[in-house]
């Protein structure tokens, strides 16, 4: 149950954001998580339902758009999405990747209002 | 009322990051070679590391900083091979963060030490989403847990930087399936050399410890 230390750390990120900015509340939050972050979408949903209450950023909707594992090949550097957890080239089936994303924990944007 | 859109683009986990960095320059600034240990309760992180650190302490410094959510058994269990070791009592967080890693280093002879253990809370999920500033990662499961473990739980094996099964000596008591989980781990971490051994006979760990032991020279040592 790490989602909970995650939103944890988002919280306060996000309510020191709005003080700084002397906005009077935040709306929406997107986060873009990694689909090999070791996050769970519905448990950082939950997570992030309890730990808003009575914080700051309480009411504003939390939307999580989920990053597809990506990878290049070291030997013949094609790019490819990685399906079904299978670490190898497409082309050369080499296992010498780089890994382009997949391990997001990003808070990507938040719709504000003005004071 | 105007509403606006405002781009952020920063890690939640930014504090854990910089913590990470900063232990990261701490390993660096001392020369120290950090391995965060990973594997499910009970798989023998705290058997291997006593036997590791008996053994490598007679060729280089060892310290051992080991994650519990109570007790201070394993960390007592470690001391009794005769390395420094600081136990973190986690309370109920199900994974050691780069701040946690930071305190215990404090109670540590870091500028005697080659290499440091960080044995991590038992736990195949959660761990693997904080970065503590460590070189490597070891996953280690054992064959009384079932070779679908890689597929059950990509994030962690993929991490890896090497994968070792312990237990060996209990494969003829358990329905393991050796080549399958070889296979397995092919799939998900195919760059991650893999370790066999038993911490009950000592079967197999010598492996292990030369790559310690490469891993350590490439990175900081003279040639041993
Ligand atoms: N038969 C056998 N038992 C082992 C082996 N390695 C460890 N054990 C036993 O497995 C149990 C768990 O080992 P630990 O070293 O405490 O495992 P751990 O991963 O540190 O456990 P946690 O810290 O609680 O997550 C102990 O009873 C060990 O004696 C082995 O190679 N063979
Ligand atoms: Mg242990
Ligand atoms: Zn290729």
């Amino acid at each position: 149950m790490h989602e909970f230390s995650i939103i944890q750390n988002l919280i306060p990120q996000i309510e020191e954001f709005l003080l700084k900015g002397n906005y009077k509340k935040v709306n929406k939050i997107l986060l873009e998580v990694g689909v090999m972050s070791g996050v769970i979408q519905d448990a950082l949903e939950f997570a992030y339902d309890i730990c808003s209450k009575g914080s700051a950023i309480e009411g504003a909707a939390l939307s999580i758009r989920m990053v597809p594992v990506s990878a290049s090949c070291e030997k013949c550097f094609i790019k490819f999405e990685v399906h079904d957890y299978s670490f190898v080239c497409p082309q050369c089936n080499g296992a010498d990747l780089k890994f382009l994303s997949g391990s997001e924990l990003t808070i990507k944007e938040i719709e504000v209002e003005e004071a | 009322m105007t509403t606006k859109v405002i781009t952020i683009d920063t890690q939640i986990l930014k504090k854990n990051e910089i913590a990470a960095s900063e232990n990261r320059e701490l390993f660096k600034k001392h020369k120290v070679l950090a391995i965060n240990l990973l594997s499910s309760p009970g798989s023998g992180k705290t058997a291997l590391l006593v036997h590791t650190c008996s053994v490598l302490k007679e060729k280089i410094n060892v310290s051992v900083t080991v994650g519990d959510l109570q007790t201070e058994a394993d960390a007592l269990r470690i001391a009794r091979a005769g390395v420094p070791v600081v136990q973190i009592n986690t309370g109920t967080a199900c994974h050691l963060d780069a701040h946690m890693v930071q305190q215990s280093l404090k109670s540590l002879p870091l500028e005697q030490t080659d290499i440091l253990f960080i044995e991590n809370v038992g736990n195949l999920v959660c761990p693997a989403t904080f970065d503590v500033g460590e070189h490597l990662k070891v996953v280690l499961l054992s064959v009384a847990e079932g070779e679908e473990k890689p597929l059950k739980y990509p994030p962690i094996f993929q991490h890896a930087d090497c994968v070792c099964i312990n237990k060996t000596d209990l494969l003829p008591h358990v329905d393991f399936n050796l080549n399958q989980c070889r296979d397995n781990l092919q799939r998900i971490c195919p760059h991650a050399p893999v370790f066999e051994f038993s911490c009950k006979t000592g079967e197999g760990l010598s492996t292990w410890y030369n790559w310690l032991l490469n891993k350590w020279a490439a990175a900081f040592g003279e040639a041993c």
